[in-house]
């Protein structure tokens, strides 16, 4: 739950971040004479770092809720082979 | 753990899935996906774009991007028209080539050569053949011409096609000179390009000029050992190096001109250069070298792969009917340059004027601007 939490909250600051960069024109910034230094490289890093976070925990959270998923199928699936009363 | 792996697998795909936006919608042009790139490239015409705005380090560089993202705005607009995706808007385009027209727009090359590119053309000093300013103007100006017959640029267009063409006859088989002593064959694929076209069009008799200058493309500036562009072309005919991005861009030029040449690059291309893994798509910059950062025009280099090589090939991949490739490539355009919709307006949050540009030209590319003949759909 905590996982798809996070996983929301980046992506709502990704969007968020997003439109405010774009409003802001920071790529144009950034390309321009000393808009390198101006906050428009702040907000580009940003936005790139909270990207990251949204691709780390999107895949590392699917992976665990698929990893989560298949373990139960097979664990039930084991407990069901080895109990006498179900195999009966 | 294999089925932690086998998860994180499905979550990448799942966000190729996502990064490639409307790369399907686009793919098909369907109007609505269209018209939703061309709003996010609306804000950077609405307002001034001039050398100035740009800081490559050198003034030749801030020249070449302010005029690059004019030219690739009005390709995009122009091929919009051409797909029936928006209402002819002849005005529009021509303020835009007021902008290529202007003397700020001249400067870059104006300073190589020592003289103005149009002075030349209204002299008709063939000598001088300004290739990487004509060359890509001449192209934006016969897509405008195609698509607005009554554009107020007419006159201009028409000299500085048969500047071209003559420049092209009188250079006996050798591509045209973007600087003085510099040869670079994705500019002369717009130069092809352009008079291609123009014949195609408007004047019959500048096809034999324009089928020279395709044969003079494809002999000097094609490496035969990869099919690939070369970049650079000595005076002496030597060949440079094959690369991605030259590649790439020379793939949508060329296709104005001959689109089965155009497809051969892409062939080429595709089984040379480029790299598909869980739903992204990437282009190497060059064959089989992973040591350089890049220079102007691959834009960065990570671990081989071209950023502008990347960004160019999506053409390639449209105007030749690979929609996973297409998908391909937009998922890692979507996810490296922040692809966001706000609304019906689709913009880059790390695209800037050029980005956004350069995107709208070549995912809006598509077989029927390429091969116009006249008959709109």
């Amino acid at each position: 739950m905590i996982r798809l939490l996070f996983i929301g909250l980046f992506f709502v600051a990704d969007y968020l971040i997003a439109g405010f960069c774009t409003e802001q024109e920071v790529a144009a910034a950034l390309l321009s004479p000393g808009g390198a230094s101006a906050e428009s490289g702040v907000l580009a890093l940003a936005y790139l770092g909270v990207r990251l976070l949204f691709i780390v925990t999107f895949v590392h959270g699917l992976g665990k809720l698929f990893a989560h998923l298949i373990e139960r199928f097979f664990s039930g699936a084991g407990r069901k082979a080895n109990n006498p009363r179900e195999s009966a | 753990m294999i089925a932690y792996l086998a998860g994180t697998l499905v979550a990448i795909r799942a966000l190729a899935f996502w990064y490639a936006g409307d790369a399907a919608s686009l793919m098909a042009n369907e109007p609505e996906a269209l018209v939703r790139v061309a709003r996010g490239v609306d804000h950077w015409s609405a307002r001034e774009i001039v050398p100035a705005d740009f800081a490559t380090g050198d003034a030749r560089y801030n020249g070449e991007w302010a005029f690059a993202t004019r030219m690739m705005s009005i390709m995009g607009y122009a091929q919009l028209e051409l797909a029936g995706a928006s209402d002819p808007d002849g005005e529009k385009l021509d303020l835009l080539l007021d902008d290529l027209l202007s003397p700020a727009m001249r400067v870059f090359d104006g300073e190589a050569w020592s003289s103005d590119a149009l002075e030349d053309v209204r002299s008709h000093r063939i000598s001088k053949p300004h290739a990487g300013y004509l060359g890509y103007l001449a192209l934006a100006m016969t897509l405008t011409r195609a698509v607005n017959p009554e554009s107020r640029h007419v006159d201009t267009q028409e000299a500085i096609v048969r500047f071209l063409r003559d420049a092209s006859v009188a250079e006996r088989g050798a591509l045209l000179q973007t600087y003085p002593g510099e040869i670079y064959p994705p500019d002369n694929s717009f130069v092809v390009g352009a008079l291609s076209l123009h014949a195609r069009l408007f004047e019959p008799n500048v096809r034999s000029a324009a089928d020279q200058a395709l044969r003079s493309f494809q002999t000097q500036g094609i490496d035969p050992a990869t099919g690939l562009l070369v970049q650079t072309v000595g005076l002496d005919g030597s060949r440079g190096e094959p690369r991605g991005s030259g590649t790439a861009i020379a793939t949508y030029a060329i296709s104005f001109a001959d689109f089965e040449l155009s497809r051969r690059l892409d062939d080429a291309l595709v089984a040379q250069l480029y790299h598909e893994a869980l739903g992204f798509g990437a282009v190497d910059e060059f064959p089989g070298r992973i040591d350089s950062l890049g220079d102007v025009d691959s834009g960065p280099v990570i671990l081989g792969l071209g950023v502008s090589a990347s960004g160019f090939a999506l053409a390639g991949a449209k105007l030749h009917d690979d929609p996973e490739r297409f998908a391909a490539l937009s998922a890692l355009a979507g996810m490296v340059g922040g692809r966001k919709r706000f609304g019906d307006t689709q913009q880059f949050a790390l695209g800037g004027p050029l980005g956004d540009a350069l995107l709208f030209a070549v995912t809006t590319a598509s077989r029927e601007a390429s091969t116009y003949s006249g008959e709109r759909r």
